[in-house]
């Protein structure tokens, strides 16, 4: 255990900063200490590495592995693609994506390793699949994160995100010049700041919500370490960049929350992404390494958008497949605990229900269990780790984590993930249990106009309820965005009302896994600053990297476990068997024609989303016969769609000279194309 | 009682209005032939070649009014040009509030480009004569784009179409998902130059047959018993409009060339295809619809917005969509009312109506986005309607139509019914209207709809906020305190900020700066003059954010503390998106202080 402020000897003095900051403070000290973002990220590759990485894979397979650029990052760097598959193409297609987010360093780590498992080690599934592989989609956010100190989710265009038509100018900042951005809590507040939690006696660490039953009053505010660098009374609400890219995209974007971006697709990234996804047409499935998790935790919703046509995540009607795969996914990579967020706008959300295709999301880590028995005390080697995911020795610890990315701005709140237990339907959390370190919504506006004047910062909206059931509505709330009709605003998803008394266990649980297994690593104990606003400031937390990317040491391993995923999605895949057409002579030049397609696979040919949508070709099937000459059934045929075990028969009636060929051609872009040519009423040798 | 000096300090008027007089004294005769430097035709239709030519003559004759950007490409490489029309004496036009004026998104509606052309054309020949206008002119500015789809104007004029085909853009679209794209359009088989309607030979099951008394009209045959027990039938059935199976599929005119709505393309409440048929693949995934967004968003001065689109004579505000009632608030309502009801009256037989509500459904249309993502009052006008036939309300039943048709159209927008070979169907007959038969005036009708039109917008422009300050006024409090109050007010329809900016933070907030001799000790808001408590601005009183902005012909009231003496000088600057340049007032304190 870290003793309570035993780190107070900070870094360095206090930073003094004059109480009306009436330019931008002295930069921080460059971020040297123990905790700086490089040491969390140890042992990954930074975007020119993973760009060298992809060209290695394809060098090593020039004739299965094509390296491109499909795009360019606002900062400049290449989007890169690797297409790993023959040539002919007509099969069906798989995209990897990862590093969407900034602070997501494990996805690229992960679509790598896959990449070149499959090309070094499986080429021969390339008969059946073809893969698309963008390890990295938003290289200036991982830059930016690595450089450090503020870890950044989003895309490199400033934005300004608190209107005040002055771009990045309040960034939440290293007050302490540890070389990391956490939080900051702040006893007994000034006015018009308002205290909501309290110090938690269990572990005084953990911060929680008073019952007001007990007569317990707040006294602590927690807050992002920031300063208010423009003076305007909201701390850290402008930083640098940008758009997050799982919130640029068109379903369910989140107009008018903070990083979603002026329109959808808004940013070079995003829609480059969208443009490659529609350019390759033998896509069929899709799976999007990140903050978002529908694997562990398959989302069971029901419910569909404010139109009622399109699903919130889901369609009904092709859950049992998101079931099967989330079970695939649990069995092959034991990952039984995850983050979810509300996938409103994001890229995987975009991919199944506007293209169609069977998507799905991965965090590819979830943090493991305590040992079941005596957890040692500090780090041990790898041999005392628990094996990733093994079962959840204490089940109920759905409670949120204990710090995020900042918050601030219009609404903030969307970035956070929030660390819940695997299973389809997930454990109930412990009831009652105390809150975390966790940042409460910020103190209420001064004026009543409205005007923000005055507001501090909205800080990161903590989830967590008191009981399964207000859990689960605050859950369903988050993923049902805008309600049907729209109160309010009237469009755009609302944000939780985070009520209740949260519960701190799975802060707790952090604290203990990151001191058990990492040395404490990015776990930065409460320790004195003197703040230019609030005076004496307690800054601490756990920085988020640590709870997204486990050590350096065990990415082999996930990116074997990945793989053995993705091998039993490809085993899934749809496949059409033909049915040699069988022909009748009925009279002279006079011949029925009948065959018959099914899908031998274990996934339809089109999701039922697919289908709805109109975005998966339908297998067209056509006979190269004038159209005098078919009698009956028709010259052009299209299905639109084969379940596994679906059998379609084709029949037709035609008129042709004995010795006149009649051919039969079929497919899309995932399947064939497969011809047939009939002559004299027997089927030629293919 | 305390000495208490309650001084009007000063009434300032905005910058603008102080650099707009220009009055000319021209007699009103001269104001109803409006002579320009570049006549222009408003008795005919323009193809898009024509159409941005006569753009860049205007300019060519107006350069201090008049200028061109190039936006963009359409999909098949037009170049898109949106014409700047502001008076740079008087200030940018990133300075000034400014007017959105396009037309023709949908290829085939097309008197929309001439209306929009009409508008420039008015307000450039119009500046210096007259003098509302040389008013509007100078105090505000225009962005003009009269064919938001240059590729479906282009091909509307220059191939074979009817009234309503060439709605969308040129970019291929498998409509009949068969693996090829706009293989399969229709083709002008009696080459008339436009696509008629065909009917089948069918004696058999014929559902219609040729009136007696016009032969180039089909008549419905009911099909009632006869004495023989037979059901009675025509000889023709409709085979829908003129074309043969180009790809041998058994179905015509299935997948034609395009095949999408590039107005269902925008970012608001855009929903995919399988929700808003025509939508594309993604918001402003057309080069045309990309360009247009590109540009407006590098332009929040923009507080009004019109588009033209024919045809029924409706002036239509959002939402397009039920679940987006909402976005419209009781504020908002009412300043589109009062905007739309003065335009019924201008324009004869056209209606106020709700998208959603009296029209049909539309998610991801372009005033929309304006009114809805960006706050910006915008209507769109749907050009023509029947009424205007007969001007008496009532749209013409058949027979009064043909008679229109005959006697004051010659019959040059019918084409009569001829016989023909087609190669799926047999024996047809083809025919019927050409491609301006309907929805688009008659030539000598144009002008008229050109001008009702123009002027509508003049009142919408003219709408625009307009902001000056109001009484300021300082009392003395003991202890060398003096409260300032301010009034800012809007003397137009359209507030500074929508109920819906300021509901959904859309753009900057409308910002009040305090600089001056006198200490700012602390200020706020007051809801009018006799407000006794203000509601203190915490943080940087100095610059008070107003997200509410200034309502259509209302004022806000501002407080101010200060510490100082008489003689002080104060200067209050209040800015706002949508009146750009902003106002400021230097007042003193103590003293009457008219310059």
């Amino acid at each position: 255990m870290i003793p309570l402020l035993t780190l107070a000897a900070i870094l360095g003095a206090p930073t003094s900063l004059p109480a009306q900051a009436t330019g931008a403070p002295a930069a921080p000290p460059a971020p040297t200490g123990p905790m700086a973002v490089a040491k969390l990220l140890e042992g990954y590759r930074d975007s020119a590495a993973i760009a060298a990485e992809a060209r290695a894979i394809a060098a090593a397979h020039p004739d299965l592995v094509k390296v491109e650029a499909y795009g360019t990052s606002a900062e400049g760097r290449e989007l890169l693609l690797l297409s790993i598959g023959k040539a002919s193409g007509g099969r069906p297609g798989i995209l990897i994506a990862g590093g969407l987010d900034g602070t997501h360093a494990l996805g690229p780590e992960l679509a790598l390793r896959v990449a070149k498992a499959i090309a070094a080690e499986h080429a021969d599934l390339l008969d059946r699949v073809t893969f698309y592989v963008v390890p990295l989609a938003n290289p200036d956010a991982l830059e930016a994160t690595r450089h450090g100190p503020l870890e950044r989710s989003t895309t490199g265009r400033p934005v300004d995100d608190d209107r005040d038509g002055t771009l990045d100018e309040d960034a939440p900042r290293d007050i302490d010049g540890d070389g990391l951005v956490l939080q900051m809590r702040v006893k007994d507040p000034p006015p018009p700041w308002q205290a909501t939690l309290m110090v938690d006696e269990k572990d005084p660490r953990l911060l929680r919500k008073p019952d007001a039953a007990k007569g317990e009053l707040a006294n602590y505010l927690l807050l992002t370490e920031s300063l208010d660098s423009d003076g305007d009374g909201r701390l850290g609400e402008d930083g640098p960049g940008g758009v997050d890219l799982d919130h640029n995209f068109p379903h369910r974007w989140p107009e008018f929350t903070k990083d979603a971006g002026p329109i959808q697709l808004s940013e070079r990234e995003s829609k480059a992404l969208a443009d490659l996804v529609i350019a390759k047409p033998d896509l069929v499935a899709a799976i999007v390494f990140g903050r978002h998790d529908s694997l562990v935790s398959v989302p069971e919703t029901r419910d569909m958008d404010t139109t009622g046509r399109t699903p919130l995540v889901y369609l009904p009607a092709d859950l049992p497949i998101y079931q099967e795969l989330g079970k695939a996914y649990r069995e092959a990579t034991g990952q039984s605990r995850t983050s979810t967020m509300d996938p409103a706008g994001s890229f995987w959300l975009w991919l199944a229900d506007h293209r169609g295709l069977v998507a799905v999301a991965a965090t590819g880590w979830g943090r493991p269990d305590a040992p079941k028995a005596e957890p040692a005390k500090g780090e041990e080697g790898a041999a005392s780790k628990p094996a990733d995911g093994q079962p959840s020795a204490a089940p109920g610890q759905g409670a949120p984590p204990s710090d995020g990315p900042p918050g601030g701005g219009r609404r903030g709140g969307r970035n956070r993930p929030q660390q819940r237990d695997g299973g389809p339907s997930g454990t109930p959390p412990a009831s009652g249990a105390p809150a975390p370190a966790a940042a409460p919504s910020g103190p209420a506006p001064t004026p009543a106009q409205g005007a923000p004047a005055g507001a501090p910062p909205q800080g990161p909206l903590e989830t967590g309820a008191p009981d399964s059931s207000a859990r689960e509505r605050a859950r369903q709330q988050m993923m049902r965005g805008g309600g049907r009709r729209g109160g309010g605003g009237g469009d755009g998803p609302t944000q939780p009302r985070q009520e209740g008394v949260a519960a701190d266990q799975d802060a707790a649980d952090w604290i203990a896994y990151l001191e058990r297994e990492r040395g404490g690593l990015g776990l930065v104990a409460w320790h004195e600053v003197d703040h230019p606003v609030f005076g004496m400031v307690e800054v601490g937390g756990i920085d988020p990297l640590v709870k997204l990317n486990p050590p350096a040491s065990a990415l082999d391993e996930l990116g074997t476990k990945q793989t053995a995923f993705v091998l039993g999605l490809v085993d899934r895949l749809p496949k059409l068997a033909w049915s040699e057409p069988h022909v009748t002579k009925l009279a002279d030049n006079l011949w029925r024609i009948e065959m018959s397609v099914a899908n031998v696979g274990k996934l339809p040919t089109a999701t039922r989303m697919g289908r709805t949508a109109r975005t998966i070709d339908p297998l067209v099937v056509r006979v190269l016969l004038p159209l005098e000459q078919i009698l009956g059934g028709e010259r052009v045929r299209k299905i639109e769609g084969l379940d596994p075990g679906e059998r379609v028969n084709l029949e037709w009636l035609v008129r042709c000279e004995p010795d006149a060929p009649i051919e039969i051609h079929g497919g899309n872009p995932s399947f064939g194309p497969t011809t047939f040519v009939i002559r004299n009423g027997a089927v030629q040798p293919r | 009682m305390p000495t208490i000096r309650t001084t009007l300090l000063r009434l300032a008027s905005g910058l603008l209005a102080a650099a707009a007089p220009f009055v000319l004294a021209a007699p009103a005769i001269a104001q109803q032939q409006l002579e320009s430097k570049m006549p222009i035709a408003f008795n005919r239709f323009y193809d898009y070649d024509e159409l941005v030519d006569l753009g860049k003559k205007l300019c060519a004759a107006y350069p201090e009014l008049l200028s061109v950007q190039e936006i963009g490409k359409s999909f098949q490489g037009r170049p898109m040009y949106v014409f700047v029309l502001n008076n740079q004496k008087t200030g940018s036009d990133l300075s000034k509030p400014a007017m959105w004026i396009d037309g023709n998104v949908h290829g085939n509606e097309i008197q929309a480009g001439e209306v929009v052309l009409y508008s420039m054309w008015y307000l450039a020949s119009a500046y210096g004569k007259v003098p509302a206008l040389t008013e509007l002119v100078d105090q505000s500015a225009f962005y003009f784009l009269p064919s938001v789809n240059p590729d479906g104007r282009a091909f509307w004029f220059a191939t074979v179409n009817n009234s309503s085909s060439s709605r969308g853009g040129q970019k291929p679209v498998d409509n009949d998902r068969d693996g090829q794209a706009d293989e399969d359009g229709p083709e002008d088989l009696d080459g008339d130059g436009s696509i008629g309607t065909m009917w089948r030979y069918d004696p058999i099951t014929g559902t219609h047959k040729r009136s007696e008394l016009d032969p180039n009209r089909m008549e419905l045959v009911t099909p009632e018993p006869l004495p023989d027990g037979s059901l009675r039938h025509g000889d023709w059935s409709y085979a829908g409009s003129e074309g043969i199976d180009n790809d041998g599929d058994g179905q015509v005119n299935e997948d034609g060339p395009g095949g999408y709505d590039p107005n269902r393309n925008w970012p608001a409440d855009w929903q995919p295809n399988h929700v808003q048929d025509g939508a594309g693949d993604y918001p402003c995934s057309l080069p045309e619809t990309q360009g247009i967004v590109q540009f407006i968003l590098k332009h929040p001065n923009i507080a009004a917005g019109q588009s033209y689109h024919n045809a029924g004579g409706m002036i239509l505000r959002g939402p397009g969509a039920q679940e987006r009632e909402a976005t419209y608030g009781q504020r908002d309502r009412a300043t589109y009312d009062a905007i739309a009801t003065a335009g019924e009256e201008m324009l004869p037989f056209y209606r106020s109506m709700v998208i959603w509500q009296d029209l049909y459904t539309v998610h991801g249309g372009f005033v929309n986005w304006l009114a809805e993502s960006l706050g910006v009052v915008s209507f769109t006008n749907e050009l023509w309607n029947d009424k205007q036939i007969l001007q008496n309300n009532n749209n013409p039943d058949e027979e009064q139509s043909r008679r229109w048709r005959e006697r004051v159209l010659f019959n040059q927008t019918a084409t009569p019914l001829t016989e023909i070979q087609h190669p799926t169907y047999g024996k047809v007959l083809v025919g019927g209207g050409t491609k301006y038969s309907s929805r688009i005036p008659p030539p000598f009708m144009l002008e008229e709809e050109c001008h009702r039109n123009f002027a509508f917008t003049v009142f919408h422009a003219g709408n625009m906020p307009k902001l000056r300050f109001g009484a300021v006024t300082a009392k003395e409090l003991p202890g060398g305190l003096w409260q300032v109050d301010v009034q800012v007010a809007n003397d137009h329809l359209i507030p500074t900020r929508t109920e819906r900016s300021a509901g959904s933070k859309i753009g900057q907030p409308d910002r009040l700066a305090y600089h001056g001799d006198a200490t700012l000790v602390t200020a706020g808001y007051i809801s009018d003059p006799f407000d006794r408590t203000v509601r203190e601005v915490r943080h940087r009183p100095e610059l008070m954010e107003n997200e509410e902005g200034v309502a259509g012909r209302s004022s806000r009231f501002f407080r101010y503390l200060v510490k100082g003496k008489a003689g002080d000088q104060l200067t209050f600057r209040y800015s706002a998106e949508k009146f750009p340049a902003g106002i400021e007032t230097t007042v003193r304190l103590g003293a009457d202080s008219k310059p």
